[in-house]
């Protein structure tokens, strides 16, 4: 076949090559270097994201292989739910076994922010794109070095997302200081400061944000929809616990709280339909210690009114040990406790489907991904203000 | 000429110097001639397309004849089973004249044969089929080469060659 594409006007050139999936993206930058600087061009990755946005959805699905002896993340096609990739975290990380605790942050256009934790201390954030392999370790934060002498500084919770007005990624930390006399499980909120700060790809820096004082449940990952990370939180007083949703804006990076409905205690955030969903558990009779779960779905962030209870789930199969997301027609995913297996449970017909995925129960993270070219090294300022 | 909306007629000369009567209805897709058609068929003037053969305006005018929905039927056959040249100029006709779902579909359809080229093991066999040449300097060609050979896909080791400088 004869293309002839050095004749072909880079614009036609640019039409085909929106088609093409990452890896052969990958392959073409070496072909030469017209190719590889309209491949790696800032907004030839933006055009190639938002071009392929609907037809490559995929869930990660990040666990400890005991196996492997050693954290994987499975690549999950989201239309079959079949596995079409298992790999290891990146070099950061590979080989570091199961002394420290590693878990996904969030996932967003195709980079993957990740954790590692030692007991209460955090030992990296890396920021990877397991497509082009790419990995960014980010700096250090700076808020310890500002704590009250003698203070503890610890990491509760952290978010990712991407800020659309500036094309850049940002990474929220919620940090929490407080004295060694106190335990560290102490949950008064006057025994301990917390602070919060943003760190931005592009500026490879953090900056201190304000926002309200509360606690973040930090088993319970983040959940993230178009420009908004969300977290389960509470604020604990003599004779109460006051539960909500906390809200960032990634992009005015200002905090939003929707209080939960009355009397629902709350034990996951998940997406369901691009709104947030909380799930939970409700005794179903005071003498029988059997609980089924509540999905109340969050229409509108901020407005307490606009929870709605969608449906429930009985709790007629003991062996889930968590839910982890939600599928398609409501059908959501669990972790099994037994072989740390990836359920599929369809409330409407309860049935069960085991995907076939080995991990451990209790590292299960399941998070949505796409393959991208974006780069780890952040967005660059834009170069055109078209947004095809 | 008709004064009747509906019945006039366009007139083309294709780059191998044939004239093409096209009907208004058509001649309306082309986004490119979109806003001349009336001067152009007050003062009976024939459009001249330098880079778009007969052939090829006769695929496009085919396609545009259908409505919406019988397009992806008719091209499944017609671009589906094209060979790349004629790709190629239709894609360089559907772009010239502006006709988008045209433009849509045939990029796809070569995107689906570039995907296959990126499959070849060797560079130097993906540039001869899209007739590129590599204009990297020796040393990255050779260290490429090398490197292939010890890691294995080159979309690895290209991280190191930024970093290397080698490709500013």
């Amino acid at each position: 076949m004869m293309m002839m594409a050095n004749e072909l006007p880079e614009d036609l050139v640019t039409l085909i090559l929106l088609w093409l999936p990452v890896v052969s993206l990958l392959r073409f930058k070496c072909v030469c270097k017209s190719w590889y600087a309209l491949i790696t061009h800032q907004n030839f990755v933006r055009k190639h994201l938002l071009h392929n946005k609907n037809s490559n959805t995929h869930l990660l699905l990040h666990t400890f292989n005991k196996a492997m002896d050693d954290y994987v993340v499975y690549m999950i096609s989201y239309e079959e739910l079949q596995i079409s990739l298992t790999q290891p975290l990146p070099p950061p990380f590979f080989g570091n076994g199961d002394t420290f605790c590693i878990s996904v942050v969030g996932s967003c256009n195709g980079l993957v922010c990740l954790h590692e934790k030692r007991l209460h201390n955090t030992v990296k954030v890396v920021v990877w794109n397991p497509t082009t392999k790419e990995t960014k370790v980010v700096p250090k934060s700076n808020l310890p070095l500002f704590a009250p002498a003698e203070y503890c500084t610890h990491i509760q919770s952290m978010g990712f997302g991407f800020d659309a007005k500036t094309n850049d990624y940002k990474i929220i930390n919620f940090v929490s200081m407080y004295e060694p006399i106190w335990d560290y499980f102490s949950e008064d909120i006057n025994e301990k400061i917390c602070q919060k700060e943003v760190y931005s790809l592009s500026t490879d820096s953090w900056k201190k944000v304000d926002g309200p004082q509360c606690f973040i449940f930090e088993e319970v990952p983040m959940t993230y929809i178009t420009g908004m990370g969300s977290w389960l939180a509470y604020v604990d007083y003599v004779s109460q616990r006051d539960l909500f949703v906390l809200s960032f804006d990634i992009s005015d990076e200002v905090f939003l709280k929707t209080p939960l409905p009355d009397n629902v205690i709350g034990q996951d955030l998940l997406v369901l339909n691009e709104s947030n969903a909380v799930v939970a558990p409700r005794t179903v009779d005071e003498e029988w210690p059997e609980v089924c779960y509540d999905i109340w779905l969050l229409l509108k962030v901020g407005v307490k009114d606009s929870w709605t209870r969608l449906f429930t789930i009985e709790q007629s199969f003991a062996k889930i040990h968590r839910p982890l997301g939600f599928w398609k027609n409501d059908t959501m995913l669990f972790s099994n406790v037994d072989e740390g297996q990836l359920v599929l449970y369809d409330p409407s017909t309860k049935q069960m489907t085991n995907l076939q995925s080995h991990g451990d129960c209790e590292s299960m993270q399941l998070v949505t991904y796409m393959e991208t070219l974006v780069s780890v090294e952040g967005g660059n300022e834009f170069e055109d203000q078209d947004n095809c | 000429m008709s004064s009747s909306k509906k019945s006039r007629i366009v007139k083309f000369k294709t780059s191998d110097d044939k004239t093409f009567e096209v009907e208004e209805a058509v001649a309306v897709q082309f986004e490119t001639i979109k806003s001349m058609i009336d001067y152009v068929c007050a003062n009976d003037c024939t459009i001249p397309l330098p880079n778009v053969n007969a052939k090829t305006l006769a695929m496009v005018v085919e396609w545009c004849k259908k409505h919406a929905d019988e397009r992806d039927q008719l091209m499944e056959v017609d671009v589906d089973e094209a060979p790349g040249a004629v790709l190629y100029d239709l894609l360089v006709a559907a772009t010239y004249l502006r006709v988008e779902d045209l433009i849509h579909r045939v990029s796809q359809r070569v995107s689906k044969m570039v995907i296959e080229i990126g499959k070849l093991p060797e560079e130097e066999d993906v540039r001869k089929t899209i007739n590129i040449k590599s204009d990297f300097p020796p040393q990255v060609e050779e260290e490429l080469r090398k490197l292939r050979r010890t890691l294995g896909p080159l979309s690895d080791v290209l991280v190191l060659f930024v970093s290397s400088g080698l490709l500013e």
